[in-house]
């Protein structure tokens, strides 16, 4: 069996997976929706890791799809080291999700639709990453955008989440009209959808002509489909509000789904992508790292500031793709994935475990009462914030080292600017994580405490007790290996889903993961496979993490002060400038007036155009021919049939004076005769 | 039997319709099921003409042909009209769905209570009419179908329709009619350019031909004739080719309908009952679609080449002004009517590119829209049906009583908006494509036709936010009404939604029987 078909065996069973589960929805148990749903993602992993040992790769395989006319239309599925990365991340992280997912969705009543959705949007996300042909992308790209809409407003109740479903929808749509324009430009260009001919055609162009004005529209038009998904500048707007569904799919969606379609997509056509595409697209990624990281420094909600952090750790690798460091981009997209996912889930678990409390300013004092999840928190917001011995001070040093190189070979000092914005940003990320982690977990005097559920309490306190035991039946040597076996499996039975999945993330988040030497990103072994090189500016390695440190000390001494006075009712900042960052620099609002509302009103103006002019023409010519005809009509009586009867009353009325002669007396007749002949006469005469 | 096959499609339901009329009321229970049973025995008879039918060739195959009217004109020759029937990859697809529309009619018109005789009857009729008019290769046949359709969409709109049924019935059929006397004319001038050789040898006299396959090639046309393509002659100040163009062109734009001849099909569709939306949108629809690419661009290939962009241009306007429309409607079924006619624009779009992509894009959108613009007036039927309501803020959080209903809903709108894996996007798709690969067309006129794409997300997505999102409540204490699907509509809707996924996962299925046909269309530009 190939690797593609294996490919094709487990896009075929999130497939059966989603119709199964939406069909028996509602007559399946938790367990065994659960069971069968994390099943299926299992298999899918071992897939993907057995795909990796059997070593068979560089392969394309095209199976015939249709035909229109002679044009062949076939299903492709490529099979590379790229693919390997995201088709193993993509079902390793939603893995995790989905047994997060069973104790954070248990007792809902949707429980099946959502596992159901789950399933659906994993197939999606894989469809994306194993296609070969930009047009099974973009099917799966569309299919990736769906799934977002139904597990966005998976409460269809709320308003807010509908509402929030729509708009991420809408301007996903915006996003892939690009995107969808620029296939076409490329068929037209390259006379095929397959990416593999793409790419070699476009290694032929001479790289006099390779900076074309065509080429460079495709590729914006392309990456006007990854600013849409991943969230760039400035169709940013859907992810913040994407929050509005359960947590753990706001981690799918931040971590290694939704958001990483597109960051994945360009790197995958990066070789067709010209200079001047590039340049912009390095340009539109400082901005959104800038000002993405701007609007999360103050949030209120904990899971509108990840979302903001995600915006702006998306621009920092849409700024890597720009540079031409495509594999540091994807490295920063994989440790991303597993430090995003563990803050979104222990978000989850936070939220969880105070009654649905998001408001981080009525939170606090939680480190004592969920430890582990305060822990693991710990270790994946450091990674976020780019502190030595975590993944992402790895995949950061990375991006940052490379944007310096290439501002250096730059023509202008200018360029300077782009690396420059990937160290504050990189602080500001150390900042907003510390003022998140201080509001959240860390003592402070107003503390509420009668938060956090009793369940998890005694839950805790109960894990805790276990785990003494475990620890005990360690320190006893005399006993052998397999009970202590026995024992960390009781352990991770009691420790529970939500914790389980938080531990596995925050172990990918730590440094030794990926590289041994975790000062170093260059040894990792991602970039063994990946191969990524910067030779100067090692030492902006030490700066960087001088910023990060730096950016920790001010959120802690800035929050700490800013906790003492924190109104905790009010739903905005004052200020304008902070009030300005708060609402995303009211680009939402924007859209709305510039381009929603103006559609919304034009419409029914249209409409009333639709009834009064052209529908009122129709009318208008009915209503002139019926006039018409009344007056055809008017004629018909008065002129022609009148006519006709006065022709009738005519002869009548001479039949009615002649009838008058012929009395039958001879007198008559004779003054007759005699009137005629003189008649006569005189016609006769004259 | 495969010889008749085509004829039996047609006259069956004229027999069965016979049948109903002759029945004494008392057995008014079996009407509804004698019209099903037709629908299915057409359906089963259709799937075997479609399963025989030889992808490879590109002449007309089960064709029939009778000698039917031969007429002296005296010295202008003989007219020669005969009975011609053939499929090939242009109205084979068309025939498909006919099957498919008019079984799901069937099946929906089950609820007609109000003098149900007439109405199967009327039906029956409309069904044996909607094929022939599809499978008839003689302009005189086609055209006698044609106009014989209007017959029972008539009635069945002005007897069965809601309140302003009379207005909406008259409207129609006048709107239908002015568009066939276009048809007409050109008919009569295309008959008198044209000679059938083989036959004018044969009779030593000029035999002036119906003949589709004689129209369309142009070695038949009488050299200096009216129509001929050698002739200069003006009509009105323009070349008499170029004004026989345009009248086709307003012909069977009102019926397509294409903006600005539009506006009959909301009123109609609003007030006819559910089952005769359907037809109208699934079926009718698409005469005018293919009266386009058979007779306007079949028989005008030097004029069509020429003034395509005009074709385009009214596709690209059909697609915005429809959808804007549409976003602006607070009727269910009028925001459906007016979807329909954003969606037909990407028929004309298609087929004005002259692309193998955007022909075969075009003939795929009219069947994926006939599927799912069926499926959507049988879902504004089920609220009807419960509240004789349609409009959209009278209803709220359905899906939590309705979940069946709301997954139809889901999967309807979503195959109306472009989600890949259902009809509306390979056509969608291909006729954007072609509209790009074109070499007739600028690009800025598919460019536009794709903001169609983000307005259609647009209403379908608010319009399912509003009824079936947020806490239920319906307008007028109707809530106890709101029951989900009962076992007739769940076939009806699934059924449908199954055909959708699988002709939207295997367009193979459409695009390998018009791919050689279109090919052979497109030789001629």
């Amino acid at each position: 069996m190939s690797a593609e078909q294996v490919i094709l065996i487990n896009l075929l069973l999130y497939l059966v997976g989603f119709s199964f589960l939406i069909f028996k929805r509602n007559t399946l148990s938790e367990q065994s929706v659960g069971f069968l749903s994390v099943t299926l993602n299992v298999i899918g992993v071992l897939f993907s890791m057995g795909i990796r040992l059997s070593d068979i790769m560089g392969d394309v395989i095209h199976y015939d799809w249709f035909y229109i006319g002679d044009t062949r239309f076939s299903i492709d599925i490529i099979f590379n080291e790229l693919t390997f990365l995201m088709y193993f991340l993509v079902q390793f992280i939603a893995l995790w999700v989905q047994v997060f997912s069973l104790r954070y969705m248990a007792g809902d009543p949707s429980f099946g639709r959502y596992y159901a959705y789950i399933n659906l949007f994993i197939l999606a996300m894989v469809g994306i990453v194993v296609s070969g042909n930009l047009l099974m992308i973009y099917m799966f790209w569309e299919l990736v955008g769906v799934c977002s809409y139904l597990l966005i407003g998976f409460w269809y109740e709320k308003q807010s989440a509908t509402n929030a479903a729509k708009k991420a929808f809408l301007v996903n749509r915006v996003g892939d009209i690009g995107f969808l324009v620029g296939i076409f430009l490329i068929y037209r260009y390259f006379g095929t959808f397959d990416i593999a001919i793409i790419i070699e055609k476009a290694r032929l162009i001479p790289s006099a002509s390779f900076n074309n004005p065509l080429l460079t529209t495709i590729g914006l038009l392309i990456f006007c489909g990854c600013i849409a998904k991943s969230a760039q500048l400035p169709l940013q707007i859907w992810l913040p509000d994407a929050m509005e569904g359960p947590t753990p799919v706001s981690a799918l969606i931040h971590a290694a789904t939704m958001v990483a379609a597109g960051i994945f997509l360009m790197a995958r056509i990066f070789p067709i992508l010209t200079p001047d595409t590039l340049l912009v697209m390095a340009v539109v990624g400082t901005l959104t790292a800038f000002f993405g990281a701007c609007s999360a420094l103050n949030q209120y909600d904990i899971k509108k500031l990840l979302a903001y952090s995600t915006i702006s750790q998306l621009g920092l690798m849409v700024i890597s793709l720009g540079i031409g460091a495509v594999n540091a981009a994807l490295f920063h997209l994989v440790t991303h994935a597993f430090f995003k996912a563990g803050l979104f889930l222990s978000a989850g678990a936070v939220i969880h475990y105070t009654h649905h409390q998001q408001d981080m300013r009525h939170m606090g004092n939680l480190r004592r009462q969920i430890p582990i999840i305060f822990y693991c928190y710990t270790i994946c917001a450091a990674a976020l914030a780019g502190i030595p011995l975590f993944s992402g001070f790895l995949s950061k040093d990375a991006i940052i080292v490379a944007a310096f190189e290439w501002a250096a070979n730059q023509p202008s000092q200018i360029y300077f600017v782009i690396p420059a914005v990937c160290l504050i940003v990189s602080g500001m990320g150390a900042y907003y994580m510390m003022r998140q982690i201080y509001l959240v977990f860390l003592e402070r005097e107003d503390n509420p405490l009668e938060l956090i559920s009793s369940g998890a309490v005694s839950f805790y306190k109960n894990v805790a007790k276990r785990i003494e035991g475990i620890v005990k039946v360690e320190d006893d040597d005399n006993e052998d290996d397999k009970l202590t076996v026995e024992a960390f499996y009781e352990a991770i039975s009691v420790i529970g889903p939500m914790e389980l999945a938080v531990i596995i993330m925050a172990i990918g988040s730590i440094g030794f993961v990926f590289s041994l030497n975790p000062f170093y990103a260059e040894s990792s072994w991602f970039f063994d496979t990946f191969p990524h090189e910067s030779k100067n500016y090692h030492w902006i390695a030490y700066v960087a993490i001088l910023v990060s440190l730096n950016g920790v000390l001010l959120g802690y001494i800035y929050t700490k002060e800013e906790s003492n006075r924190l109104d905790k009712y009010k739903t905005q900042p004052d200020g304008f400038i902070a009030r300005l960052v708060f609402r995303n620099f009211y680009l939402s609002e924007l859209y709305q007036a510039v381009l929603v509302n103006p559609m919304v009103w034009i419409s029914p103006v249209l409409h009333k155009f639709d009834g009064i002019i052209i529908d009122g023409f129709v009318n208008l010519m009915a209503k002139l021919f019926l006039n018409i005809s009344m007056a055809v009509r008017w004629i018909e009586e008065n002129v022609v049939d009148a006519a006709v009867n006065f022709l009738a009353n005519l002869t009548n009325k001479s039949g009615h004076y002649t009838r008058q002669i012929q009395n039958g007396k001879a007198q008559t007749y004779i003054i007759t005769i005699f009137v005629c002949l003189v008649l006569i006469i005189v016609l006769l005469i004259i | 039997m495969n010889n008749i096959l085509l004829s039996t499609l047609i006259f069956l339901p004229v027999i069965a319709a016979a049948l109903v009329l002759l029945l004494p009321n008392a057995y008014k229970d079996s009407f509804k099921w004698i019209s099903i049973l037709v629908s299915i025995i057409n359906l089963l008879n259709i799937f075997t003409l479609y399963n025989t039918f030889d992808r490879k060739l590109t002449s007309f195959q089960f064709l029939e042909q009778y000698e039917w009217i031969r007429m002296g004109l005296g010295s202008l020759g003989t007219l020669s009209i005969d009975y011609i029937l053939g499929v090939d990859g242009i109205n084979m697809p068309m025939v498909l769905l006919s099957g498919i529309i008019f079984l799901a009619g069937s099946v929906a018109s089950f609820t007609i209570e109000h003098r149900p005789k007439a109405y199967h009857a009327l039906y029956l009729l409309l069904t044996g009419s909607v094929i022939g008019c599809f499978v008839a290769l003689d302009f005189f046949l086609f055209f006698i179908f044609f106009e014989f359709m209007l017959l029972p969409m008539y009635f069945l709109i002005g007897i069965w329709g809601g309140e302003r049924r009379e207005y909406s019935a008259i409207k129609f059929f006048i709107y239908t009619f002015v568009g066939s006397i276009f048809i007409l004319i050109v008919m009569i001038g295309l008959t008198m350019s044209v000679s059938d050789t083989f036959f004018s040898q044969e009779l030593n006299t000029v035999v002036h031909t119906f003949d589709f396959r004689l129209l369309a090639d142009f070695k038949n046309y009488i050299s200096g004739s009216l129509l001929s393509p050698d002739n200069s002659q003006d009509m009105f100040g323009i070349p008499a080719r170029l004004f026989a163009f345009i009248l086709l062109l307003i012909g069977f734009g009102i019926k397509l309908p294409a903006v600005p001849l539009h506006t009959w099909l909301p009123d109609a569709h609003v007030e006819a009952p559910t089952p005769v939306s359907v037809i109208l949108a699934g079926i009718l629809l698409k005469v005018g679609a293919y009266g386009f690419i058979r007779i306007a661009y079949g028989f005008f290939p030097d004029i069509a080449f020429e003034y395509t962009h005009i074709v385009a241009g009214a596709g690209v306007l059909s697609i915005i002004y429809g959808a804007f429309n549409a976003l602006a409607q607070e009727d269910l079924k009028k925001m459906i009517a007016y979807s329909s006619v954003s969606h037909m624009g990407f028929v004309l779009l298609g087929l004005s590119s002259l692309t193998a992509e955007g022909v075969n894009g075009a003939i795929y959108q009219m069947f994926g829209h006939g599927i799912l613009s069926a499926m959507l007036f049988l879902i504004a039927g089920v609220i009807y049906d419960r509240t004789h309501n349609r409009l959209i803020e009278n209803f709220r959080g359905l899906s939590s009583k309705m979940p069946l209903y709301t997954m139809a809903v889901t999967i309807g709108f979503f195959g109306a908006l472009g989600l890949p894996s259902l009809p509306g996007f390979v056509g969608e798709f291909f006729t954007l494509m072609g509209g790009f690969q074109s070499k007739v067309l600028p690009d800025w006129v598919p460019m536009l036709a794709t903001l169609g794409l983000v307005l259609s997300a647009g209403y379908f997505l608010w319009t399912l936010q509003k009824m079936f999102f947020g806490k239920f409540w319906v307008n007028r204490n109707h809530e106890h009404h709101m029951k989900d699907l009962d076992i007739r509509e769940i076939a009806m809707l699934y059924g449908l939604a199954a055909l959708a996924v699988i002709f939207g996962i295997f367009p193979n299925l459409i695009f390998d029987i018009s791919g050689e046909t279109v090919k052979l269309f497109l030789d001629k530009f």
